[in-house]
């Protein structure tokens, strides 16, 4: 016999093989493609548990970087150097006080020798105290004792080539509230006045060193020591802790990181509680929402959703009627069933959610601030029910159902989202709009993994 | 079902399934040694193929991308094994002493239990070879093997399967061997 012949006898035998479809082979397929299903959803939980830790770092990095470039720790930095980087300017905010005595106060105090210092004593209609902010800069860090030594008075401002040395307390005050640009509420600035202690500078001129300087505000004396320390350096003693520690602010701002006046910052609340609603294309979720707030600009939020689906909607006879098989149960399937041959039933599924979400703010100024949000859905009971009241007797078909609500509870379905949005103030309330990516974990095919989501909040503060 | 299969419809995956099941294991039956090894080449084909759907061109005959799929599968899973044979001698077998009769008596199933008694190397080539029509040049690229080495196993395997075949089923072949041995004069 010829290879050939061979070859083409063999085909033909071979041919008549006809294996005869086995039920055991497709379950064990079945079992494979869900045990391979596992590891993706394992890496997507990993990938979200990352997610979610990456924006928690991020925000205590920005949160701490930006503590850690605000002029307080400036001063702080500058006072325990000394000398060459002695601040040369410091601005003093006071907004608690409308006292114009403060005015008379001012320039009759003693304000020994800083090389140019700025006292700004802004005044509040209700409050009498100092109670706000320090903000410094150093102008010129190239000052030495040379330079002080030959100094310049000037009534006003700052001449880097006169080597002068200026004091000058402004006293800037105002009658009427406004807005500053951080946000604060700031009263304006309707005069300034500028005293330079003559005595002071007489003293520091001919010693290098001016001790017991006393800065009286509102009648209360505030010794403000300049002295050289050991190399040759001067320290400035921060004058609201001194007015702290004789007690003369009443409340609890006397810290030096809430002395910081924020660039830009929101109105201070720390709760809100509301209602929330997000639609996305297969289902809606309304529920009760609650937020507490740091003061880093960051929100934890939870609350109780109740997410319902859509399916509903779509139980009509005529388009049963018309679907083809695979659309049809597509259409009508139940979402934590297993079963594949439903007809003619209507599908009712409604999930309580548990949310936990992480909120970081970025002010745009007292009223708007964009956000960004992270958060997961944990999903607390599920239901699904099957409604046959509107179908006619002879349309009931329920072929092959393992629908029971034990395989609900197996299979609860977690969301993952992440998005962002605007918020807007309005007196206590606070309206949040915003545009999600929601994931979950589920694994049945018939669900749709990821999709786009449309939020609505309106919450109240507390 | 295609359709339902690229939605990741588990009934359109249970409908090809089904569809395809006796194609995708007969194939198997003819690459795989034993019958476990048939059914993890059949899974593993499945899987592939609901799992790479989505690169499946509606233009091209369904039936062939399956079986390239099957195949190339079948090849994967006895790739370590068919790295030992590589050989370039081609050996000329222009002439079988099976006869067709012989042939024609036995089942399909006494075939392919022969068939599978072939080492993977001998049996890959002569697979697809034979039965699914690659050329000795696509087999070469496909097994990483010469031209050469195909033609050379596609000939040991034609001979292997023919002792074997003679061993287990002597049939008249048997006797007509047996007869010619005996002395003339008995």
């Amino acid at each position: 016999m010829r290879p050939e012949e061979f070859d083409n006898r063999l085909h033909q035998k071979l041919d008549e093989l006809n294996p005869v479809f086995n039920e055991q082979d497709w379950m064990r397929l079945s079992k494979k493609m869900n045990a391979s299903k596992s590891p993706a959803l394992f890496t997507k939980r990993i990938s979200m548990i990352l997610l979610l830790l990456f924006l928690v770092l991020f925000s205590a990095w920005m949160t701490i970087r930006w503590s850690s470039i605000t002029p307080d720790s400036q001063i702080q930095d500058d006072i325990q150097n000394g000398g060459m980087n002695t601040p040369v300017l410091a601005e003093i905010s006071k907004p608690g006080s409308r006292d114009n005595s403060d005015k008379n106060s001012l320039a009759t105090g003693n304000i020994e020798n800083a090389t140019q210092a700025e006292v700004i004593n802004s005044t509040a209609l209700t409050q009498t105290v100092i109670s706000s902010t320090v903000n410094a800069r150093t102008k010129n860090p190239n000052y030495t004792k040379s330079n002080l030594t030959k100094k310049q008075f000037t009534s006003n401002g700052y001449s880097k080539n006169s080597k002068a040395n200026i004091l000058s307390v402004n006293n800037k005050y105002g009658n009427s509230p406004s807005t500053n640009k951080s946000g604060t509420e700031e009263k304006p600035v309707l005069e300034e006045a500028k005293v330079q202690d003559q005595n002071a500078i007489k003293q520091f001129s001919e010693n290098g060193i001016a001790e017991n300087v006393k800065l009286n505000v509102e009648n209360h004396s505030l010794e403000n020591q300049i002295s050289k320390d050991e190399n040759g350096g001067f320290s400035l003693v921060d004058p609201i802790q001194l007015l702290a520690s004789k007690g003369l602010l009443i409340n609890d701002k006397t810290s030096l990181g809430s002395r910081i006046k924020p660039v830009v910052g929101l109105k201070p609340y720390k709760w809100v509680v509301g209602a929330t609603g997000v639609v996305v294309a297969s289902h809606f979720n309304t529920g009760l929402v609650f937020e507490i707030k740091t003061k880093k600009s960051i929100s934890f939020g939870s609350g109780l959703i109740v997410q319902k689906y859509l399916e509903q909607d779509y139980l009509d006879q005529n388009e049963f009627a018309v679907a083809n098989e695979a659309d049809f149960t597509d259409l009508i399937r139940p979402r934590h069933s297993k079963s594949i041959s439903f007809s003619n039933i209507k599908i009712k599924s409604m999930d309580v959610l548990l949310p936990l979400s992480l909120k970081y703010y970025f002010p745009l100024n007292t009223r708007f601030a964009l956000f960004a949000n992270a958060s997961m859905q944990l999903t607390l009971y599920s239901k699904t029910t099957l409604d046959f009241q509107s179908i006619t007797q002879d349309k009931q078909i329920l072929n092959v159902s393992d629908f029971d609500q034990a395989s609900n509870s197996a299979t609860l379905i977690n969301h993952f989202t992440i998005g962002g949005g605007l918020q807007r103030e309005f007196k206590h309330f606070v309206i949040q709009t915003g545009f999600l990516v929601q994931k979950n974990n589920s694994n049945q095919p018939q669900i749709t993994k990821q999709e786009m989501a449309g939020q609505i909040s309106i919450l109240y503060k507390l | 079902m295609i359709r339902a299969c690229k939605a990741q419809h588990p009934l359109g995956q249970r409908k090809l399934y089904e569809h395809f099941y006796s194609y995708v294991k007969s194939i198997c039956l003819r690459y795989a040694s034993r019958i476990e090894d048939c059914e993890e080449i059949m899974d593993d084909s499945f899987i592939k193929v609901f799992r790479g759907i989505d690169k499946y061109d509606f233009e091209r005959p369904f039936k062939y991308w399956l079986r390239t799929i099957v195949v190339n599968t079948a090849i994967d899973f006895y790739r370590q094994s068919m790295r030992m044979i590589k050989s370039n001698t081609i050996e000329d077998y222009n002439h079988l002493s099976i006869d067709d009769h012989t042939l024609s008596r036995m089942s399909c199933d006494e075939i392919l239990k022969v068939v599978q008694k072939l080492s993977p190397a001998y049996r890959n080539v002569f697979m697809m070879f034979v039965m699914d029509g690659y050329s000795h040049k696509e087999i070469g690229s496909l097994l990483n093997i010469t031209e050469g080495t195909s033609k050379s196993n596609l000939a040991k395997a034609r001979m292997k399967l023919q002792d074997m075949l003679l061993k287990e089923y002597p049939g008249e072949a048997g006797v007509s061997l047996f007869k010619l041995s005996l002395p003339s004069n008995i």
